[in-house]
């Protein structure tokens, strides 16, 4: 598991106050929204887009259609973050 | 006259109370009044607490005697008679009252009502003040001598005098009917066996009655009368009562403030409640319902927080609770609905939806499970169900109405008066909960197991602000947990024996765990390690 993984993991569990789970708990590929995986909502999203800002500091264009695609999973949050990193 | 007080006033012999050992007769209870009456007479608010019938009776005449008004507490503990403004009461309890033996005693001029303030837990468990008066509960027990007189006997109870239904079903209606009473409630249905059967009339709840005694043959000492109040008897618990007694229980709806609105018997399933006839009921919107009684001090009507719908025939049925609303992030939520929708859920058998303080943005849920809810538990873990019971959620609650955090129990806690309360409900989040783990290998009483620590670990919480570390004594403390969770057996002392915290351990890091129990010795050896290999602390407790 990568460490930017790890950490991606962490914040979710962190500003979602997710209880009774740990980061291994998580798969890195599953689906984090919708009615399979994790099941997170819009509102769970704001504060994911809000963590990742804050984290990594890492703008977020909301009308974007990618955005979508890069909040997945958690490996897919994992390499927006990279690659946003690296275009920095 | 008081008709209550009156009827104590019969001859000295006859048998008021009885105990399994010597009755009570109601000469006892005027001469126990008589000594009491000459020691209330200050200005001290009286507290009255008993566990015996016969000693709150006497008690009662007492008060009669001496004009003086009664407070009746829940219980005694020392917080809660502080919050019911007991501090500087004369508390009388079992303790302070002597019954005596004299066979009689003449009690003189008797007030003609006495005042009674009742507490009710309320529905945020803050409890609730209620004040009634003797003759509101004497009118009350005519009203069931009307209806159930013919069939009641002498009384046995499953529920305390100290609230209203206890007093006027065990003590004030057989009393002036003239019917003994068992002196004590009991606490458990072993303690009624082979004291019930024809001409037993029982006084219980559904505490008891969604508890039945496997061991015992219910159907061979079946009361004629079993009465249920102080919370709804669902359907399926009623039906189970049926079973096992081979008659149905008569479940009274009521409330401290209103008194019995309206009594059924479910024989074969849901059925319709019948109106007392002193009762007036009132339909508002949405079917919210709403009595006028006489046991009422003012002309309105009251508010029962139930939603129902009148039948032709002058009964009705009750659907559920009265909506209750909470504003989630702005949004108006209705409680109700989210935990019918719960309810409805084949992971779930009933459950309680409300806020947690601190956590306003988002609903908490307790879900009592079903079996195959339990077996969900275990497969998936709180985590996964609380997930999929979200999603299950999807089609019927809005996200905002949709539960976040979850607490799985085998049943609802509930006080015993059977009444959910919201501060239990809440507390079941305020205990902190182990963090994950993995056992990595287990050999006898070696095992090593693999714990990861997020950073919503309640240990974490406030040590220290902005710059979480793991506190030392929580890792002992953790340890002992796991130790009874994996190795299933935790030290009895609490000494600790050469424990080192060598390194900080922050957030988000996995730690492996190697817990040694030393049975023989009473002694736990725990040894923490970091992902680097290095030591967190180590040591042993017991």
């Amino acid at each position: 598991m990568s460490d930017l993984e790890n950490d991606i993991k962490m914040m979710i569990i962190d500003v979602l106050n997710l209880e009774d789970v740990g980061p291994e708990d998580i798969d890195p590929q599953e689906n984090l929204f919708g009615d399979s995986g994790l099941a997170l909502d819009s509102i769970d999203a704001l504060e994911i887009g809000v963590g990742v800002q804050k984290k990594y500091g890492i703008k977020i264009n909301a009308e974007d259609k990618s955005t979508r695609a890069h909040f997945q999973s958690v490996r897919s949050l994992a390499e927006f973050v990279a690659a946003q990193q690296q275009a920095a | 006259m008081s008709p209550f007080i009156a009827a104590l006033l019969t001859a000295p012999a006859d048998r008021v109370f009885f105990t399994g050992e010597r009755d009570v007769t109601a000469g006892q209870i005027r001469a126990t009044a008589a000594d009491l009456a000459a020691r209330i007479g200050g200005d001290a608010p009286l507290f009255l607490h008993t566990a015996s019938a016969a000693r709150f009776t006497a008690t009662l005449l007492a008060a009669a005697l001496a004009g003086r008004a009664l407070v009746l507490p829940a219980h005694t503990q020392a917080a809660y008679l502080a919050e019911v403004g007991g501090t500087g009461a004369l508390l009388l309890d079992d303790a302070a009252i002597a019954l005596s033996d004299a066979a009689d005693a003449e009690p003189g001029d008797a007030a003609a009502d006495v005042a009674l303030t009742f507490f009710t837990s309320g529905s945020t468990g803050v409890p609730k003040r209620i004040e009634r008066r003797l003759a509101q509960l004497e009118t009350e027990a005519r009203a069931l001598e009307a209806v159930f007189g013919r069939e009641a006997g002498a009384v046995q109870a499953t529920v305390s005098h100290q609230h209203i239904y206890g007093l006027i079903y065990r003590i004030v209606w057989p009393l002036m009917a003239g019917r003994p009473s068992a002196d004590r409630a009991a606490e458990y249905w072993e303690n009624l066996d082979g004291k019930l059967g024809a001409g037993a009339t029982l006084i219980s709840s559904p505490a008891h009655l969604t508890r039945l005694p496997p061991g015992m043959d219910l159907a061979a000492q079946a009361p004629d009368l079993i009465f249920s109040s102080g919370q709804l008897l669902q359907t399926p618990a009623a039906l189970a009562c049926t079973a096992a007694f081979g008659r149905p229980v008569t479940e009274v709806l009521g409330s401290t403030e209103t008194g019995g609105v309206a009594w059924r018997r479910q024989q074969a399933g849901d059925e319709p409640w019948t109106p007392f006839e002193v009762v007036t009921l009132g339909w508002g919107e949405d079917g919210a319902l709403s009595v006028t009684t006489p046991y009422l001090d003012g002309d309105e009507p009251f508010p029962m927080g139930d939603r129902g719908e009148a039948l032709a025939d002058g009964r009705f049925r009750l659907l559920g609770r009265a909506d209750r609303m909470e504003k989630i992030d702005g949004k108006r939520v209705s409680l109700t609905r989210v935990e019918e929708a719960l309810a409805a859920l084949p992971q779930a058998v009933e459950a309680a939806a409300f806020t947690l303080p601190g956590r306003k943005s988002a609903l908490a849920a307790v879900v009592a499970l079903s079996a195959e809810g339990r077996t969900a538990l275990q497969v998936e873990g709180a985590f996964r169900l609380g997930r999929h019971l979200r999603a299950a959620l999807a089609d019927r609650l809005e996200p905002i109405e949709r539960p976040k955090h979850w607490r799985f129990v085998d049943r609802l806690p509930t006080d015993a008066q059977g009444k959910r309360r919201l501060s239990d409900l809440r507390a079941l989040f305020d205990a902190p909960r182990l963090p994950p783990f993995d056992v990595v290998a287990r050999d006898g009483d070696v095992a090593h197991l693999k714990v990861s620590l997020p950073p919503t670990l309640a240990w974490f919480q406030g040590h220290f602000p902005g710059e979480p570390i793991l506190p030392g004594i929580s890792q002992v403390h953790m340890a002992v947990l796991l130790s009874a969770q994996v190795l299933g057996w935790t030290p009895e002392g609490a000494d600790l024996n050469r424990v080192k915290f060598k390194d900080i351990v922050r957030p988000g890091e996995t730690l492996d765990l190697t817990l040694t129990a030393e049975r023989d010795k009473g002694r736990l050896s725990f040894r923490w390690l970091r992902a680097n290999g290095g030591e967190a602390s180590s040591g042993s407790i017991g």
